[in-house]
């Protein structure tokens, strides 16, 4: 099932979040990848590993500045798309699908209220 | 909004460090912009956020030298002959949802620090004047306006210090890098490195600093840009002989202090103002 922009939940910080039986897939947004351009190195979290909403889980680099990357959610990360740190070029393409980052099994659902709709994310940065 | 200005006695690269993190994470709370101009008590290497000990080359001395890692990114740095200076600009636009009262009216005047734009913005306005200041000591200075970076994730594809990279913001003075910067954008703000290279280091000496090139300069190239009576305005530049060994610091540090800060004014024009 391809993902589109219009289903997720956002951050302020430009994480988006997709939620289904319990388990939030994460990743950050095109608008994301568009600010930060030529990303040549990403720091990922570790399966296993607790995050807590609002709280680095990562890193990502770009030629010239170092950006941490937030949680979405609360949660313990159940998988980590390892692939990606060798390919990060899919961000570009493909930041909803191909270009996930991590998956967390949520602690607290009624965290996701605190999370930005489409509407009001594309809203908060201009596009 | 306040600026403020602090100029640091050379410290360990740890103390150093330390020092700058503590600016970064107190922008969560202070809306003030921090600019710190310091030196390194003893020559340290410094590696880039993602640089590790095993990335040192094994066939030069770096290894002996002290070692921090930076929080912010690109690559090494040998500091000796140099000036560092660390630039906290607080995201104003996360402030701005939590005390209004603090935000200007005009949205113009409220970039949004810790994205690109603003951001690389800072770069450019810091470097430009830098760049003038350079060229008024009658040196070919301009910004590299290359990258020579590999894009393809892996970091290890690139050079292991910063100094031996271009990226487009970066001073060059006859296309040699003198002087390389990285930022590391948080949601509280932005911290931003910048090492000025003054002399070539006996730990890196393929690499040149300003002041190798201003030795360089003949007495026709110094009367004939007008750059004598500039430069004894600056108390910066004085020959012969005034360049050589020692390195003016003092001297240095204070021309440093007063490009960044009309830099910085000029930028955001007149946002954020030196007290």
């Amino acid at each position: 099932m391809t993902i589109t922009p219009e289903q997720l939940l956002y951050c302020d910080s430009h994480e988006w979040a997709h939620v289904a039986g319990g388990v939030a897939t994460i990743g950050i947004s095109a608008f994301a990848v568009a600010e930060l351009t030529d990303l040549v190195f990403m720091a990922l979290p570790k399966v296993g590993q607790k995050v807590k909403a609002g709280e680095e889980f990562g890193e990502v680099e770009s030629v010239k500045a170092v950006s941490p990357m937030y949680s979405p959610v609360t949660g313990d990360v159940v998988e980590v798309n390892e692939d990606l740190v060798s390919k990060l070029e899919v961000l570009s393409h493909d930041p909803y699908n191909e270009g996930w980052i991590m998956k967390v099994k949520v602690a607290d659902e009624s965290e996701l209220g605190r999370l930005l709709s489409y509407e009001k994310y594309k809203a908060q940065v201009g596009s | 909004m306040k600026a403020i200005l602090r100029v640091d006695e050379p410290a360990t690269g740890s103390h150093n460090m330390e020092v700058d993190e503590a600016m970064l994470r107190d922008a969560e709370h202070c809306p003030s912009l921090v600019l710190r101009v310091y030196r390194w008590a003893q020559p340290t290497l410094s590696l880039g956020h993602f640089q590790r000990e095993t990335d040192i080359p094994r066939d030069v001395d770096w290894g002996r030298l002290d070692r921090v890692i930076r929080k912010t990114g690109g690559g090494a740095i040998v500091h000796d002959r140099e000036l560092t200076y660390s630039l906290v600009i607080p995201h104003i636009n996360h402030r701005k949802s939590q005390n209004p009262s603090e935000i200007p009216t005009s949205a113009d005047s409220a970039p949004s620090f810790g994205v690109k734009g603003p951001s690389e913005m800072v770069y450019r306005a810091i470097h430009v004047g830098l760049v003038e200041s350079l060229r008024d000591l009658g040196l070919n200075a301009e910004l590299a306006e290359q990258c020579t970076c590999k894009v393809d994730g892996k970091a290890a594809n690139q050079s292991f210090l910063c100094f031996e990279r271009r990226s487009p913001v970066d001073i060059v003075i006859d296309g040699v890098k003198v002087v390389g910067s990285a930022q590391r954008r948080t949601q509280f703000g932005l911290l931003q490195h910048g090492s000025v290279l003054l002399r070539s280091s006996d730990h890196a000496n393929h690499l040149a600093g300003i002041l190798d090139f201003l030795e360089g300069l003949s007495p026709k190239d110094l009367g004939g840009s007008g750059l004598k009576s500039q430069a004894t305005d600056d108390s910066i530049f004085e020959r012969p002989g005034g360049l050589s060994e020692p390195l003016n610091w003092e001297r240095w540090t204070n021309w440093l202090v007063k490009n960044l800060q009309s830099s910085l004014e000029n930028a955001f024009s007149g946002y954020w103002r030196f007290g």
